[in-house]
């Protein structure tokens, strides 16, 4: 999945260019709502519910591409 | 026959103030945790507002190889989260109005929090935030009832056996709901609307309505009630 076609649907608008290192909070319309948007999006393409831990460590563009990278 | 409101809906970890909305206008509250336990939902979690942003309070929960089980079923799997949980929420809401009116009584419900279910977990709290929040609605099991086969017979079967006249649903219900089999049993159906509550002075703006009510009774003490209404 892509990340930034992910955060785009988020948002529902355009998202500045971002790049692994982009802290989440930097990206404009990603609210703390939208935020725990993401987070169910992420674990419906994932298909289980991610972790106080996990959570705790999503904090960048890169921590979220990890996560959705196939294992 | 006396008028009689339910609602019957999964139970949920310190959930927002609208699920409270819907427990205060009603006369019995009923936990549908025969239902399927849905992995990716809010049965075993919540969120809450720090400085930092949303904080995810999750009761860890075994899942690995159960993907039918019911609510009632499900089991922790690490019982050392009640207090890690309420040390977040002590460190979130110390400056918060009423932090110091309700921080005992929160601490005693994570105190005995130690429970193997979920659903024990889940109604312990719902009870305990629902006497906070100044909610008196009876609490009871969809276990304690007989369930037919069908989903939406089951909520007709639940309210019969409740001595229900009127069912009150969460709006998502309207999507599978058919109101024929309610209007065949003598059962007003209504949808809450849970549109248009009043913000009321929260730390950490922007406000977020979506977080758990620990937030509203925190930020607004035994005025909380009137944050459950249309601004």
């Amino acid at each position: 999945m892509d990340v930034r076609s992910l955060l785009v649907d988020i948002v529902r608008n355009d998202v500045d260019p971002v790049d692994a290192a982009t802290p989440l909070k930097m990206i404009r319309g990603l609210d703390s709502l939208a935020m725990v948007n993401l987070v169910l999006k992420i674990e419906s393409a994932l298909d289980r519910q991610l972790t106080e831990h996990e959570l705790e460590r999503l904090v960048t563009v890169g921590d979220v591409e990890q996560l959705l990278r196939p294992r | 026959m006396i008028p009689k409101r339910v609602a019957i809906v999964q139970s949920s970890y310190i959930p927002w103030k609208g699920y409270f909305d819907l427990m205060r206008r009603v006369d019995e509250f009923i936990l549908y945790d025969d239902a399927q336990y849905t992995r990716r939902d809010w049965r075993n979690r919540n969120v809450i507002k720090t400085k930092d942003g949303l904080l995810w309070l999750t009761i860890p929960v075994e899942v690995r190889g159960k993907f039918h089980q019911a609510i009632k079923d499900v089991r922790v799997s690490d019982p050392a989260w009640p207090n890690r949980h309420f040390k977040s929420i002590a460190a979130a809401y110390a400056r918060a109005p009423f932090f110091r009116d309700y921080r005992d009584a929160i601490e005693d419900l994570y105190r005995g929090a130690a429970c193997p279910r979920l659903s024990d977990i889940n109604r312990r709290f719902l009870q305990g935030l629902a006497q906070l929040l100044g909610i008196t609605t009876p609490v009871s099991w969809s276990m304690d009832y007989d369930l037919p086969a069908g989903r939406v017979e089951r909520l007709v079967a639940l309210c019969r056996q409740a001595g229900a006249t009127a069912y009150l649903s969460g709006p998502s219900a309207r999507d599978y709901i058919d109101a024929r089999l309610f209007a065949e049993a003598g059962i007003d159906l209504a949808f809450i609307d849970y549109s248009g509550y009043a913000e009321y002075p929260q730390l950490y703006p922007p406000f977020v309505h979506q977080v758990s009510a620990l937030d509203l009774l925190l930020h607004t003490g035994a005025d909380a009630a009137a944050y459950m209404l249309p601004a």
